[in-house]
């Protein structure tokens, strides 16, 4: 299918498969999944340039639906999610201040990814720790942990920190200042800023650990905002131009589907559990992104030079973004033109490992989101057989 | 498929010519249609028998979890 406004030719069903599994993932986990969508579709030849943009959209959409399937199970807090918003939109501001300054240094990437690379690491580790610990207790007390509601830190933040005015949120069934939720809004914010992400895997964490609400609210609290936050997003993308409008909508109807199977899950799965997988899904996410902090170590020694030679041979930075990706351009210009083998051996080493990182993303999204739709149909088949159980006894009593 | 090319190659024009109209449509669209789905997806469930509505969660009722 020919793509109007990017201009490439693109198959449908790379798009359908994309917008479905992260559907699913980001219905599961209450997430946008930026960080899984960009690399995907960059790998189906989709142009890097519009797919962050088009992500964004369909992000926008996709909320929608698994907001409101989120809702109707009880799993929204639509007071903690508007308290965040004010909180997170000031923050990406102050996030975004300090990218300029940092891009002004000439410094942003490679600090990025490594606060991008802590970020994620310390996260996975918390997470799975933690998950690891309660099935530890279990053993110990020979009782079944379903959920982790509240840290130390989130009884010190709703007990000590209740500057007026403090809410009651009946949803997560707690009492908190509305500053300290603006406040970790902010923070979330600024480190979504700063990374250039929707920032959905840092405010759930956020949402869970500081704030103290339960897993399934953290879910469908940041789903509201994300909705938000994507319609922002797509909005500001599309009038740059940045939005291929006809893949927006074919991974919408892709996204759509997978959101419904998503969410529906975490009616059939204990928090605890949805805690895990998200754990595996921040720590395969770290993991793909240290690979591209190594391949920059290599990419690092020719980059520089190989732009502005090709800045000189007449080309825009976006098309040197393009074909600074491209195995037979790089060989014509380093090798060919430019006498440097040495540099397009580096070259080789950062493909490899920006193509693996992709791989890693792409390959984590699949097979998630087919372990979540399986606990999803097994889920429906216990309930199925279970009314049909207790309808047969009701009809035989 | 002839009245959806027409629709792409229209908002190709419109993303150049008046962005922030474009910028309307797409988040309009991504709404629209994301709400024709959540809606035809609840359709979908109820002829499965598969309720949608609250339920009682592993955190309500107290008690560690």
């Amino acid at each position: 299918m020919y793509m109007p406004i990017s201009g490439v030719e693109m198959a449908i069903w790379p798009l359908l498969l994309i917008g479905f599994c992260v559907g699913v993932i980001g219905g599961y986990f209450g997430i946008g999944g930026a960080f899984m969508v960009t690399p995907a579709l960059n790998i189906f030849g989709f142009p890097m340039a519009y797919a962050v943009g088009t992500d964004m959209a369909h992000v926008a959409g996709k909320s929608v639906v698994s907001t409101f399937r989120h809702w109707r199970f009880g799993h929204v807090s639509v007071l903690i999610a508007v308290l965040m918003i004010i909180g997170t939109f000031a923050g990406i501001e102050v996030g975004a201040q300090l990218i300029m300054w940092l891009t002004s240094k000439g410094i942003e990437g490679p600090v990025v990814r490594w606060v991008y690379i802590v970020i994620l690491g310390a996260l996975a580790v918390y997470i799975l720790n933690e998950y690891f610990k309660a099935r530890k207790k279990e053993i110990v007390t020979g009782k079944k942990y379903t959920d982790v509601v509240g840290t130390k830190l989130s009884d010190y933040v709703q007990k000590t920190l209740n500057v007026a005015p403090v809410v009651h949120c009946k949803v997560a069934n707690l009492k908190i200042s509305i500053w300290a939720v603006i406040f970790v809004g902010c923070i979330t914010g600024v480190v979504a800023g700063f990374l250039g992400v929707g920032g959905g895997f840092l405010r759930v964490p956020a949402l869970l650990y500081v704030i103290g609400v339960p897993t399934k609210v953290a879910i469908g609290t940041d789903l509201f905002e994300v909705m938000i936050s994507g319609a922002y997003g797509g909005f500001s993308y599309a009038i740059k131009g940045k939005v291929e409008l006809a893949g927006a909508v074919i991974m919408l109807l892709g996204a759509a589907v997978g959101a419904q199977f998503g969410t529906l899950t975490t009616k059939y799965v204990h928090g605890l559990f949805i805690r895990f997988l998200f754990g595996i899904t921040v720590a395969l996410a770290c993991i793909s992104v240290s690979l591209r902090q190594i391949g920059w170590l290599f990419e690092r020694t020719y980059s520089k030079p190989v732009s502005a030679f090709l800045e000189d041979a007449g080309f825009k930075a976006d098309q040197i973004r393009q074909m600074m990706v491209k195995k037979d351009v790089m060989y014509q210009y380093i090798v060919t033109e430019m006498g440097k083998p040495e540099w397009y051996s580096a070259f080789i080493k950062f493909w490899w490992l920006r193509e693996l990182s992709q791989w890693i993303m792409l390959g984590s999204a699949v097979g998630l989101s087919a372990y979540i739709l399986y606990l999803c149909f097994q889920g429906m088949a216990k309930e199925r057989s279970e009314k049909r159980n207790s309808s047969n006894t009701s009809a035989t009593v | 498929m002839e009245f959806l090319n027409d629709f792409w190659q229209w908002s190709a024009v419109l993303s150049k010519e008046k962005p922030m109209q474009f910028g309307l449509l797409t988040v309009a669209t991504m709404a629209g249609i994301g709400a024709v789905l959540a809606g035809c997806a609840e359709l979908v469930f109820k002829a499965l028998k598969i309720d949608l509505g609250k339920y009682k969660k592993e955190y309500e009722g107290g008690g560690m979890h």
